[in-house]
């Protein structure tokens, strides 16, 4: 037999047959299936499960739903996540729980020594005391004291994550009485629907209440509504799932925790509907007196759920304290014979309004009522003890107690439709915002729109959706309205705190975030008077919370400190998600490279097989960073690589260059008004660099791009850069050039080359064997052929972007491995070595070329890189040219490339580093673009960008890597056969 | 999330496209004053209600469009849709 001394014999909607042992900070315990871990834990007698956020103050179940502000829970193993409500975990056997906040048990909490210090940590706290020197000094010991859970470190064993995708034309949110009539109107209209709802069983607030609807318990009601809409294939039902997030253009983000697949351990659905309505019901507040936090006080209605839903009584001697007639509902349910008998006493009410003020829903209690009474602090160390009440007249006394239930109101659950951008009005009646405007295509319905009693909401849920299901054009078919027992108004008078706290005593406004009414105040008076600058200064409403239970009551303080109505205060945004949500309910299966594919060529598996060490090159190519080699650290790896292009010959895997075919009648003209130089004589058989620029005159891309024919041209763009060239081009032909006949096809992947380059390139191509003269006169620099080479077609071009003389070759992909290992076979008697990109670097470097990233930044102009001669005098209509010399105009100085000698002892100078003048600390003049280890120079070399820097050749700059200051020597951007002979022999 | 009016495929979920900011007016002719220039490529129209962005279809059919969106509750219309 499960020992639960906090169950009762009977009750509740637990099934006493299916017991369920889980694990809560290390001990175990047993609970029944249909209980949450609040409810088991609860039942077990365990009432002081969780440490405060900032005070460590001792803390227990305040809610009964999404709404609970302090109990929150880490879960370990096979369920691992954190910050979850325990009153939203079910119980599941084999679950393990423990606490967050406190170290080593809440019982026994270090932390708690946060509360001796308490006057030391007023609200802005931390912004006022650890400014100086720097903030990230403090920042990682004040989060490890002030954090919430942590995020698990395992993957989940045996599940996953899943996303999926719903459309349809009625997302009802809320399963309680106002969303499952609208979802029953809405799928008998022929509607596709989708209805979620955040409980395990649908039924709302009608789980935990006496209601009847049609003359039958409410719940038998609600059974008949689940089987009609379960038999409707047009409709989905989701339980124990949560709407967090209301999205543009009515999506709605949803995490159902306990999908019926078994290897699904979450599923997060993206849901667009024509109309959604929200059917949040209202979430109940607290009431602020002293020490309100203590275990044993919780929200009244979830003292309802815990008997109705779980046969839960979480006390022997109960008080009631309310500003408002709903609590009253409690009493009556408390007075039962049953629960009496069991040893139940309900101690009486404590009623903040007048006695005039209390309508029927006294009739028939048999308890005392005091009336124009209110609790000015609980008593108890761990767990509510006994209660100060003060009568109108001043009068304190004692009443002991162990459990309190308070009702402060309720708020409207507006937290989805604020998300959607609706706007909010403050209800004097109900002392709490309601929907206001829409900004969706959206309606509220029931306790959500403010509407309080049930038989009225019911009516209006009737009315405002059919009204707007008409508007899409669903008619729907005449509906009679359930009737509902009368139920007493809801009636309230507002009670924003407890007046005559003594100084010292705590009394919080918003549970979660640890802040008090002393908080509020002490914003107020420094200045930080808008319900905006409180937020931010004491962090109410912030974090998961998100205002559930604490928002209103911060407002109405503010309010009552500064003589205005709640409604001229306003709200602070309400932002998603409404609930905590796992990062793998949102990924689905996206992570790692699902996300984002990489790219690989075909030689990729001969570099895994010959130990290259591989990583991304720019729009997710994988590429060979270096081949190490034995008995050498990656820089002799590369030294022998480069030495082996300098000296002999070397091949690189060229393929994820990105590549374009360029056609149709106005090809040439469109080439033109790509680059900022002359196409126009280019020559069939030959290609020619050029630079693209952006309308605002930035460096787009650089390439070559070869003419095949008279209008048609094979472009070649940066590896990086591709896909925002291809961009440029399209929008351009589509947008601003749409009578161009132009075609643009991506051939990147249709060409795969294999780049021999060396003083012996020459000689590894002809063992080859190619159909093709690739004599200098022939094939001279920049030029290209197609033919056949070691009996494959190919197309053989001369670019070269090492230095050396190169040699292209171009296979198609099916051929481009058989071609690599021919090029390693045939060449390996001339030394060929693979190159990988850290190579490729070195020689760029040593030459001066540019590379998009480094040296082509989004300030530097060709004229600023050393190649002016690029901007065409005559081609005022290429694209970014005005801009550029717009710019130029202003005769400011500008950063120019230059070549630098750093004086180090062969140790690198990291990318980035900033050369400032005469090396102090002040605006930079410039900084290292490229650093490398030059094997033709023996020495450091590095390119950078400097201002004025080509005046400045032979001067020595600083550079600062951080404290330390590098003396470099300016020169030109070259450090290799700057005429350019080799690459041309 | 916005669900677009891709003018070839129809409605489409956002992230099937590619933002391309706002929609500028036709290039201006080069005899433009560089003041003229510099705010047709600087000064978009920024404004609590109808903007006109340019959209691409890129994981789609490929189609630039462009779009009048609201930028507070992300109403979506064609350009066309009030005589223009």
């Amino acid at each position: 037999m499960t020992h639960n001394p906090f169950r009762n014999e009977t009750g509740g909607r637990i099934d006493r047959n299916s017991p369920v042992g889980f694990e809560f900070n290390g001990r175990i315990y047993a609970g029944y299936d249909g209980d949450t871990l609040a409810s088991a834990l609860l039942a077990n007698g365990v009432f002081l499960t969780a440490r405060s956020f900032k005070y460590h103050r001792p803390r227990g179940v305040m809610g009964a739903g999404v709404e609970e502000p302090s109990c929150l829970v880490e879960l370990l193993g096979a369920d691992a996540g954190g910050n979850h409500a325990a009153t939203t975990v079910r119980l599941q056997p084999g679950l393990r729980a423990k606490s967050v906040n406190c170290w080593p048990s809440p019982n026994f909490d270090l932390m708690s020594i946060n509360q001796l210090f308490a006057r030391f940590l007023p609200a802005g706290f931390y912004y006022k005391t650890f400014m100086w020197p720097n903030w990230h000094l403090f920042e990682p010991s004040i989060r490890r004291a002030a954090g919430l859970a942590a995020a698990p470190d395992d993957k989940i064993p045996d599940q996953h994550f899943e996303t999926r995708y719903w459309y349809g034309d009625v997302l009802v949110v809320g399963g309680g009485p106002c969303g499952l009539l609208a979802a029953l109107i809405a799928s008998r209209s022929g509607a596709r629907v989708m209805i979620v709802d955040d409980h395990p069983h649908p039924g709302g607030y009608l789980r935990a209440s006496q209601t009847e609807i049609d003359g039958k318990p409410a719940m038998e009601w609600v059974a008949a509504v689940i089987a009609e809409l379960d038999t409707n294939p047009e409709v989905t039902r989701l339980q124990d799932a949560t709407a967090w997030g209301y999205r543009e253009n009515n999506l709605l983000m949803i995490t159902e925790r306990s999908p019926a697949e078994s290897h699904v351990f979450q599923r997060g659905w993206k849901a667009r509907a024509g109309q959604v309505i929200l059917a949040t019901g209202a979430i109940e507040r607290n009431l602020v007196f002293t020490n309100n936090d203590l275990p044993g006080i919780m929200l009244a209605s979830a003292v309802q759920t815990y008997l109705h839903e779980f046969g839960v009584m979480p006390g022997r001697r109960v008080m009631i304290f309310a500003n408002n007639s709903s609590a009253y509902a409690l009493a009556h349910d408390l007075q039962a014979d049953d629960l009496q008998a069991a040893g139940t006493a309900i101690a009486g009410i404590i009623d903040s309004r007048p006695a005039d003020a209390i309508g029927a829903e006294k009739d028939g209690l048999e308890i005392p009522i005091y009336t124009a009474h209110q609790v000015t602090a609980a008593h108890g160390g761990k767990h509510l003890r006994a209660l100060s009440i003060r009568a109108d007249d001043g009068n304190i006394k004692r009443v002991d107690c162990d459990l309190l239930a308070v009702s402060g109101g309720w708020n409207p659950a507006v937290h989805l439709f604020s998300q959607a951008r609706g706007t909010l009005a403050y209800d004097d009646e109900l002392a709490s915002f309601v929907p206001d405007k829409a900004a969706q295509r959206l309606a509220c319905v029931g306790a959500a729109a403010g509407k309080m009693n049930l038989a009225s909401a019911l009516a209006d849920t009737i009315s405002t959706i059919t009204a707007s299901l008409g508007e899409d054009g669903f008619e729907s078919p005449a509906f009679t309205m359930p009737i509902s027992a009368a139920s007493p108004d809801y009636h309230l008078h507002p009670l924003w705190h407890v007046d005559g706290m003594k100084p010292g005593d705590k009394a919080f406004v918003d549970i979660q975030n640890d802040v008090t009414l002393d908080d509020i105040g002490l914003a107020m008076r420094e200045g930080f008077d808008t319900v905006e600058h409180v937020k931010r200064y004491t962090t109410a409403g912030m974090g998961i919370d998100q205002g559930k239970t604490g928002n209103v009551n911060v407002i109405g303080n503010i309010a009552e400190a500064s003589a205005k109505s709640p409604g001229d205060i306003g709200t602070t945004t309400f932002r998603s998600p409404f609930t905590p949500v796992d990062f793998g309910s949102i990924a689905g299966h996206r992570n790692g490279a699902t996300v984002l594919p990489f790219r690989h060529t075909p030689i990729t598996q001969w570099n895994r097989d010959h130990g290259a060490v591989m990583y991304e090159a720019g729009a997710r190519w994988q590429r060979p960073g270096y081949f190490p080699i034995e008995g050498g650290d990656m820089q002799d790896a590369i030294n022998a690589e480069a030495e082996a292009v300098r000296y002999g010959v070397g091949v690189y895997d060229g393929s994820p260059l990105g590549k374009f075919d360029v056609s149709g009648r106005d090809a040439a003209a469109f080439i033109d008004l790509l680059y900022t130089n002359d196409f126009g004589d280019l020559e069939i058989g030959m290609g020619r660099y050029g630079i693209m620029l952006t309308d605002d005159g930035m460096i787009l891309d650089d390439g070559v791009t070869f003419k095949l024919a008279d209008n048609h041209y094979l472009m070649s763009t940066s590896t990086g850069f591709a896909d925002l060239v291809y961009r440029h081009m399209d929008y351009l032909l589509q947008v601003e050039c749409p009578g161009w006949q132009v075609w643009i096809t991506p051939v990147t992947s249709q060409w795969c080359n294999a780049t021999i380059c060396g003083p012996n390139a020459r000689d590894v191509v002809e063992a080859l064997g190619t159909s093709i003269d690739i004599s200098n006169e022939a094939l001279p620099f920049m030029a290209m052929r197609d033919g056949i080479v070691a009996d494959m077609p190919a197309r053989i071009c001369r670019v070269s972007f090492t230095g050396e003389v190169s040699f292209e070759i171009n296979v198609w992909p099916r051929h481009a491995e058989a071609m690599w290992r021919r090029i390693m076979e045939i060449g390996a008697p001339f030394g060929i070595v693979p190159v990988g990109s850290e190579t490729s670097h070195v020689l760029r470097v040593e030459k001066g070329f540019l590379s998009l990233g480094h040296e082509v930044d989004a300030t530097a102009d060709p004229y600023d890189l050393g190649i002016g001669w690029i901007m065409s005098r005559t081609k005022t209509h290429a694209i970014g040219r005005r801009s550029v010399d717009i710019r130029r105009s202003s005769g400011k100085p500008r950063r120019e490339l230059v070549g630098l000698i750093p004086e180090t002892n062969g140790e690198l100078v990291p990318e980035g580093a900033p050369i400032t003048p005469n090396g102090e600390r002040v605006a930079s003049e410039g900084f290292v673009s490229a650093c490398v280890w030059s094997v033709v120079n023996k020495q450091v070399i590095a390119l950078g960008l400097l201002t004025n820097g080509r005046a400045r050749i032979g001067e020595t700059i600083i550079i600062r890597d951080q404290e330390r200051m590098i003396k470099a020597v300016v020169t030109k951007p070259c450090f290799h056969d700057p005429k350019g002979e080799r690459l041309r022999g | 999330m916005l669900s677009l009016p891709c003018p070839f495929c129809g409605q489409r979920d956002e992230t099937e496209f590619l933002n391309a900011g706002p929609a500028k007016p036709a290039r201006p002719n080069a005899d433009v004053t560089d003041s003229k220039w510099v705010e047709w490529l600087t000064v978009p129209v920024n404004t609590i209600g109808y903007v006109e962005e340019k959209w691409w279809h890129a994981k789609g059919c490929g189609k630039w469009f462009t779009i009048k969106r609201h930028t507070v509750t992300h109403e979506i219309k064609m350009p066309d849709e009030d005589g223009r």
